[in-house]
């Protein structure tokens, strides 16, 4: 081996401290990205290989009603199925009812299926047995206590089931896991009911005997391969035999919810790690180039002396360069370990709250090579960037005297803007300001490390906090109610208001509204029209005006982005795609409500001439209303009760349930995003920490002197602090407005769908103070500490013999 | 005639260091004794113990073994705190490669040392004084990195005198400077002895502060070998 490879090793090995950092930073940065692309890839294969085990749906029709056949498998012949594309066809019963658990109300899908014999959408028993009497049945694992979220529901646990106007009382007997409901998306509302949606499981023949059904509702297909054009193919063959019109809906496995609710997540997470990951290998990578600089420094003797021996430039260029990449490497190859491990843990988080069936930590070799790549690049470039000034050393000045990195110049203006204070007066004082602003470009690197870190933790922390106060605004400013009802018949609203107020007590404000969906082109929106002057519903309009008129519409953000039209653009639409009508777009609001058209009911009535085939002329289909402030939780299951009685509502939502069941679906993602902001704190604390300790190292000597000239304890512990304070500051005020400025962009790309405006508040930047001064609390006692444990004369004597 | 006290005095000094495995003996029972204004140099090899005989007198370190007393009082029984303030009151210190603080000015390196010794009245012009005394006058506002090596030591040896010390010490004050400059400020360290007082105890190889030592302690093996005394 070379001798100067040779030393390549003795330098990692005498210089642990810079050694460790180096491969820590990369390490993290690889650990952060990879682990969070690595994510999408797991959630993927591991919902895939859940989906396999227990055969999948590719195709599910509900039927707008019964046929009586249980074995729907005979509805085509052999040959029939061959044409089609379909291997297997299974029916079962699919209904929406409630269940009373505990007292509360709960939405509820009942579901009748074969157990024994079930070849499709098979349900994997979690907790207990298969029911073994008529009373017991089988619960989707969410609603139990299986799972972190929702009823936390236990086995032997009594469900009165509400449907057709009887009530059945069941049992418990175990809970399942359906690979249809991963995120529990509620198929009339699209909205995550993690934990509140009570699924049903019920031995087909039991089910027909309890509510005198015959037959089954929904056929489950599987075709030949699992694509959209072979879906389509047993669609159309299904279609032609059962009759358009006995076809309620059709899901198409790759266009479900449930399939939409987790690309979207993974998506998202996979835009974080693409975010962060980049980040945080910029940040390793100027890490790195610091603490090069600093060995270079620290070893411009050594680079003389190589000189004097007739080194080539090139040599000596490589040779340091190599150091660089050689740690580099070592944390990448780390990485890829950290990473591997950082996915497991979040899919084991995923799973501990989807409870997936199969768990894959898997990963894409592209990303591996790509983001292996760009860590080597980056790393290239930035030792090669800090190993640039050795060509400008000479043997003659590097072996005359002790180097010193200081620039020439006038003393900081930020020392003559404090010397008046008498704190700044001293000499001593002054070190700390002088070695920061006239060693410019070593505090310049040593600074960026501080500030990109900074941006790291500050995204991930806002991401955090505007997500939930997105949540909060909408529900306290725009969506003022307190509950809301979708009827599933058009009511005239002054007969819904008279009978709430003749009937119900509690109940304050009440305002009548359209809820339906409208055509555009061959996609379907839904549409939400308050009163022109409604007092329960304001708009986040956040591009246009807020007008609202026979003319003018808003958008939500989403729908808006997906259309791609902005305010002043027309846009047609229709009720029954018969007739369309065009109007402007207004505005664009941001608000939960993403991809709904709002209007009034007064511009509707106005301008829809067939608004009587759709009963909304004189009718609202929905209203809302608010609670008085002093009532019970009891009373508004009562009044609840009551509205279901008398209208037997498509939905009854109540907001703060609506909330709590978004803030739990987000309580998991938040669990992610916190692991996020950890990663995006370690980040900030190892590299701020790192790279103040390094930019101090090198000025060990210089403290070893003020201690030989008698300095106090404390006077060089006052130095060291100031020093890192100075480099907090600036990584607090550069790191900020860069965060600040990235915050909608980085919101952007990972949330497309999402409307988040960046309120960061007061309590993030207390923290990041806090985290900043542990920085510097850190960085100070160990240099400290080393300056202080080190012997004097031990110092003094090798220091002399360098 | 009533006996000249002595101001230091090294009685059976040993210092020890671990090295691995082994121990080495830096110093094996030395005993000497410094009197008030002397101009020591001490001399010897390479690993001699040298560099630790002066850093045991300059309380940069204490010693395994025997006492040391300066002006009556034994520094070997003193802790940190009470070394610090002894290096800061008493001892001026000159080292080999200087040791400047690269960030302060020529006058604020050596003002650093009246700050610390909490002498702070007239702090620059003193500091400025002394830098004249050296021959700095005209350089005061530079910084160490736009001093020659020469120039950078004249700045320690301002540093090291400006607070009055008992005792300078200088470890190979020289060593790092070639022949003509060493000799100048060989000369320098002389007159100063001269001009100020203080007792200096010098560790060099250089011939031109040998030659204006008052004694020579040759070392050898941790162990004083002969004392050659110059000023008989």
């Amino acid at each position: 081996m070379k001798i100067l490879t040779m030393k390549i090793f003795r330098d990692i090995q005498f210089n642990k401290f810079r050694s460790i950092m180096i491969i820590l930073t990369v390490f993290l940065a690889l650990t952060l990205g990879l682990g969070l692309i690595n994510l999408k890839n797991s959630a993927m294969v591991s919902v895939e290989a859940t989906n396999k085990q227990l055969n999948n749906a590719d195709l599910r029709i509900r039927l707008s009603g019964y046929i009586p056949e249980n074995n729907v498998s005979l509805l085509l012949s052999e040959s029939e199925k061959e044409a089609a594309g379909i291997t297997d066809l299974e029916g079962r019963i699919f209904e929406y009812s409630t269940v009373n658990y505990k007292d509360k109300i709960h939405k509820a899908y009942l579901i009748g299926i074969n157990f024994d014999n079930a070849r499709i959408n098979k349900l994997k028993l979690r907790v207990g047995d298969d029911p073994i009497s008529d009373d017991q049945v089988l619960v989707e694992q969410h609603f139990g206590n299986i799972l972190p979220l929702g009823a936390q529901a236990k086995l032997n646990d009594h469900l009165s089931i509400n449907f057709r106007n009887s009530i059945v009382n069941v049992r418990i007997a175990g809970f399942v896991a359906d690979s249809e409901y991963i995120f529990v998306v509620d198929e009339q509302t699209n909205a995550i009911t993690l934990g509140e949606l009570c699924i049903i499981y019920i031995p087909l023949e039991i089910l027909q005997q309890k509510f005198n059904l015959t037959g089954v509702n929904e056929i489950l297909v599987k075709t030949q391969e699992r694509s959209n054009a072979a879906n389509q193919k047993a669609d159309q063959a299904l279609s032609s035999l059962l009759g358009e019109n006995r076809i309620q809906n059709v899901i198409y496995w790759d266009e479900s919810m449930e399939r939409g609710w987790l690309e979207l997540r993974t998506d998202a997470m996979e835009n974080i790690g693409v975010v962060f990951g980049i980040f945080a290998l910029i940040v390793g990578s100027i890490a790195i180039y610091n603490s090069l600089s600093k060995l270079i420094i620290a070893q411009r003797t050594h680079i003389g002396l190589y000189g004097a021996l007739g080194a080539k430039n090139r040599a000596i260029l490589v040779h340091y360069t190599s150091s660089g990449l050689m740690l580099g490497i070592i944390g990448i190859i780390l990485g890829w370990i950290g990473a591997t491990l950082t996915t497991f843990v979040l899919i084991n988080v995923a799973v501990s709250v989807f409870g997936l069936v199969v768990i894959t930590v898997s990963s894409n070799p592209s990303n591996f090579v790509i983001i292996t790549l760009l860590a080597i690049f980056l790393i290239l470039i930035f030792s090669i960037l800090a190993t640039l000034p050795v060509l400008q050393i000479t043997p003659h000045e590097a072996l005359r005297a002790p180097y010193s990195t200081s620039e020439l110049g006038r003393e900081p203006f930020l020392e003559r803007l404090l010397s008046p204070f008498r704190i700044f007066k001293g000499l001593a004082s002054k070190i700390p300001l002088r070695s920061v602003f006239m060693n410019k470009r070593r505090s310049l690197s040593t600074a960026l490390v501080v500030s990109a870190s900074m941006v790291i933790l500050v995204i991930s922390a806002s991401l955090f906090f505007d997500y939930i106060y997105a949540l909060d605004q909408n529900y306290e400013l725009y969506e003022k109610y307190d509950a809301k009802v979708i009827l599933s018949t058009p009511t005239s609203e002054t007969e819904i208001k008279q009978w709430i107020h003749q009937t119900i007590t509690g109940i304050t404000e009440i305002e009548g509204f359209v809820y339906t969906s409208v055509w555009i082109g061959n996609q379907r929106v839904p549409l939400q029209a308050f009163h022109q002057n409604a007092s329960l519903r304001d708009y986040n309009v956040i591009a246009g005006e807020k007008l609202l008129s026979k003319y003018e519409i808003l958008i939500g953000n989403n729908l808006a982005n997906d259309l791609e039209v902005k305010p002043g653009d027309q846009i047609s639409f229709s009720f029954n795609l018969q007739s369309n009508l065009t109007v402007e777009v207004a505005g664009i609001t941001g608000e939960i409500a993403e991809n709904t058209i709002l209007w009034t009911i007064e511009a509707i009535q106005q301008s829809v001439s067939d608004i009587h085939h759709i009963g909304i002329k004189e009718n609202v289909t929905a209203f809302a209303f608010t609670f008085s402030e002093t009532i019970s939780n009891d009373d508004k299951n009562q009044i609840k009760q009551f509205i279901q009685e008398r209208f037997n509502p498509y939905v009854y939502l109540d907001s703060s349930e609506a909330k709590s069941t978004i803030l739990e679906f987000l309580n998991m993602f938040m669990q992610l995003l916190v692991l996020v902001a950890l990663l995006g704190l370690a980040t900030l604390v190892l590299f701020t920490f790192s790279s103040m300790s390094i930019a101090m190292m090198e000025r060990e000597m210089e403290f070893l002197a003020l201690r030989a000239m008698g300095a106090k304890h404390r006077t060089i512990l006052r130095i060291i602090f100031t020093e890192n304070l100075i480099y907090g500051f600036f990584g607090f005020f550069i790191g900020v407005p860069i965060s600040f400025a990235l915050l909608k962009p980085t919101y952007e790309f990972i949330f497309p769908e999402l409307y988040l405006p960046s309120v960061i508040p007061v309590e993030l930047w207390a923290f990041v103070a806090v985290i900043i001064c542990l920085c510097v609390f850190l960085a100070t006692t160990l240099i400290a500490w080393r300056t202080w444990r080190s012997s004097l004369p031990d110092m003094l004597y090798n220091r002399m013999a360098n | 005639m009533a006996l000249k006290e002595p101001m230091v005095v090294l009685s059976d000094v040993h210092r020890d260091f671990a090295l691995g495995d082994h121990i080495v003996h830096a110093l094996r029972g030395v005993s000497m004794e410094v009197y008030e204004g002397e101009f020591i140099v001490v001399l010897g090899p390479s690993g001699s113990g040298k560099t630790t005989l002066l850093n045991q007198i300059g309380g940069i370190d204490s010693p395994t073994k025997g006492t040391i007393k300066v002006k009556g009082e034994e520094i070997t029984e003193w802790g940190t705190g009470q070394l610090g303030d002894y290096r800061r009151n008493r001892v001026g210190w000159i080292f080999q490669f200087f040791n400047l603080i690269p960030s302060l000015r020529a006058w604020e390196n050596v003002a650093l040392a009246l700050e610390f010794k909490g002498d702070r009245e007239n702090i620059k012009s003193r500091a400025c004084d002394m830098l004249k005394a050296v021959g700095l006058g005209d350089k005061t506002d530079r910084f160490p990195s736009q001093l020659s090596g020469g120039e950078q030591q004249r700045v320690a040896i301002a540093r090291a005198l400006v607070k009055n010390p008992e005792i300078i010490v200088a470890d190979e004050p020289t060593g790092n400077l070639d022949f003509v400059t060493g000799e100048k400020i060989a000369d320098l360290m002389k007159d100063l002895n001269e001009q100020f007082g203080g007792t200096y105890l010098v560790v060099s190889h250089d011939i031109n502060i040998t030659e204006k030592a008052q004694r020579v302690f040759y070392l050898r093996d941790g162990q004083i070998e002969t004392v050659e005394d110059h000023s008989k």
